[in-house]
């Protein structure tokens, strides 16, 4: 076994010439896919994340087909409906950062409350409370940072609120902790400061995030929300999966079109291996079975043969795309899934291997390339050796 | 020990072998000569199972071998019968000690036995200065002599030998010619087709036939 495997591995190095163009093209066209794997990866398992961190029933104001602040009286009414375990106003809004012409998130925290969303549990674990309320601070994402730095905003900045007044927010720190997909454009401050800079009346909350332990009460409560006010918009946190679903189907679509173009330059590779197969391999089949090599033993050889090119191009593919995505930043490939005006194609993504959808690809390349190999040399080799010789 | 009984061979409806019949014992060396599209090559394939022959029989030590299976044919040239090809049939990029691997890599051998066994034949074909260059590089005197080893490699009880000489000098020809006789003292049966008139009156050869248009018309 030894000496098959040392002489098929001198093959491969010998009539290395052969695969080199192979294993370049497929290298490439391995590397292309599973870049798109790889983000796609990424970015899902940050949506999850913030997904995961919603709250199951959401409520807002429905204003001539608007959103606009709800009444905070809202919060203690839609407590009374049995099933309905927590309920909270929250404070948030766009902030349009004028020398960049960018929007920021900005979002107020109730940094005593018990009852804090999941995903900013940590940030709040991680803070010491009493003085970052000592004066007016704020926590901001790492797009953020980037585009205050880029303006000198060392210390602080200076926000223009609705009413066109001056309001100086020191920053406090970087929100490095959590994913930076969901926190880069994101800035944290008390809530008294975030209704200053937004406009927000204190009568008024931004919108009202319910809590629901059992899920099977969803629907029904949902129901009697209806029934309290003709102008609240109700939104289960199932709806938000299907909007993320629906983007990331339309997404799924623009890439349908990369993803022709692979598998018909990946035919076009088979179809010259094919070729090959049939005349400089099978020569070597040949001259094989002329030293008395069975069949088996010789398609065995080149399976062997084809398949470590198959492997390597794979492997290199897969780190080549590893190395673009999460040391490179995934280049173009991550504006078409982000869009180049969004911030959030500059957050950094979180290396992800989706381990089934990469044996899925391994599968797809491998098995058409050794077929296309095998099947010809099978049929070709019950030809007389000296025929095919000639 | 082979016995051809009424041998035909036809090809894309053109008859190339017609009606062969051949009986060589153990030890015995048979040349058969004759021009270039006699035959002569075909008929050594018929003998390596290279080729099937449309219809006769091709008796080895009494069993007809030439309708074997796969398994079998590839079992008879691994192991029974060494073939001296006119064409240099090599690895062009594998260098000679790697070409001389291929029929070895079938015979469960050791690395070390490998290596005893390509030594010994190398210096047997006298191209054993040459064992590390590449094929492609070689002269066709040189790659000739590889052939030579390569066929037996495997300690044939038969060797096929088609055209053996056309590529050598006189010096290596009389060489392989010694090398030749030194196997049939040690009982190998050898078949040579040629033209090579150095190769008309050997002491060692038992019979010498002459083909033409894919028939025997003489023996001596």
């Amino acid at each position: 076994m030894l000496v098959k495997l040392h002489f098929a591995l001198l093959l491969l190095l010998r009539y290395k010439k052969k695969h080199i163009a192979t294993f370049s093209l497929l290298t490439l066209l391995i590397a292309l896919i599973s870049s798109v794997v790889f983000i796609s990866s990424s970015l899902q398992q940050d949506i999850y994340q913030t997904l995961d961190a919603q709250a199951d029933i959401t409520l807002q104001k429905y204003r001539a087909g608007r959103v606009e602040d709800a009444p905070a009286s809202w919060v203690d009414e839609v407590l009374e409906i049995e099933g309905v375990s927590n309920a909270q106003g929250r404070i948030y809004g766009m902030h349009f950062y004028e020398p960049l012409e960018e929007y920021f998130m900005v979002v107020g925290v109730d940094f005593y409350d018990e009852q804090i969303e999941k995903s900013l549990q940590k940030v709040v674990e991680n803070l010491d409370v009493e003085r970052f309320l000592e004066r007016k601070n704020m926590l901001i994402g790492s797009d953020v940072k980037r585009f205050f730095d880029e303006y000198e905003y060392d210390e602080y900045y200076i926000f223009r609120p609705p009413d066109r007044s001056r309001e100086k927010v020191y920053i406090y720190a970087e929100l490095d902790e959590m994913s930076s997909v969901v926190s880069g454009n994101l800035v944290l401050m008390s809530q008294e400061e975030a209704r200053t800079i937004l406009g927000v009346d204190d009568e008024f909350v931004s919108d009202i995030v319910l809590s629901v332990p059992n899920k099977d009460e969803i629907d029904t409560i949902v129901n009697k929300l209806k029934m309290m006010h003709f102008d609240m918009r109700i939104i289960t946190k199932k709806r938000i999966e299907n909007y993320y679903k629906d983007l990331f189907n339309y997404k799924g679509g623009l890439f349908l079109s990369l993803y022709i173009v692979v598998i018909l330059s990946f035919m076009l590779i088979l179809y010259q291996r094919y070729s090959l197969a049939k005349s400089v391999e099978l020569k070597e089949v040949a001259l094989l079975r002329l030293s008395g090599w069975r069949i088996d033993e010789v398609i065995w050889l080149k399976l062997f043969e084809n398949f470590v090119v198959i492997v390597s191009a794979f492997m290199s593919g897969v780190i080549v795309a590893f190395v673009f995505v999460y040391s490179f930043g995934g280049g173009f490939l991550k504006r078409v899934f982000l869009g180049s005006e969004n911030l959030l194609s500059n957050a950094t993504l979180s290396p992800v291997i989706d381990t089934q959808t990469l044996f899925g690809i391994f599968l797809f390349f491998t098995l058409p390339y050794l077929v296309t190999i095998v099947v010809p040399l099978w049929r070709e080799s019950v030809r007389d050796s000296m025929e095919i010789l000639r | 020990m082979i016995e051809l009984k009424n041998i035909t061979k036809e090809y894309k409806g053109e008859v190339i072998l017609k009606d062969i019949n051949l009986s060589i014992k153990k030890g015995e060396v048979v040349v058969i000569k004759g021009e270039s599209g006699s035959g002569k090559s075909t008929l050594l394939n018929i003998l390596a199972l290279l080729a099937q022959p449309t219809s006769g029989e091709v008796l080895v030590e009494g069993e007809n071998v030439a309708l074997l299976s796969d398994y079998h044919s590839s079992l008879y040239r691994k192991d029974f019968v060494g073939y001296i090809t006119q064409e240099y049939y090599l690895f062009e990029n594998l260098s000679v000690y790697e070409n001389l691997l291929a029929p070895l890599v079938i015979q469960n051998l050791s690395f070390d036995e490998i290596d005893k066994r390509i030594e010994e034949k190398l210096h047997l074909a006298n191209i054993a200065k040459k064992k590390n260059s590449q094929v492609a590089h070689l002269s066709g005197g040189e790659k000739q002599r590889v052939v030579i080893a390569k066929a037996l490699l495997n300690n044939p009880k038969v060797v096929l030998c088609d055209e053996p000489t056309a590529n050598l000098d006189d010096k290596n020809a009389n060489f392989f010619l010694a090398l030749l006789e030194e196997l049939q003292t040690k009982g190998v049966t050898i078949l040579i087709v040629t033209h090579d008139k150095r190769l008309e009156s050997l002491k060692f050869v038992s019979r010498y036939y002459e083909m033409s248009f894919g028939e025997i018309i003489t023996q001596s």
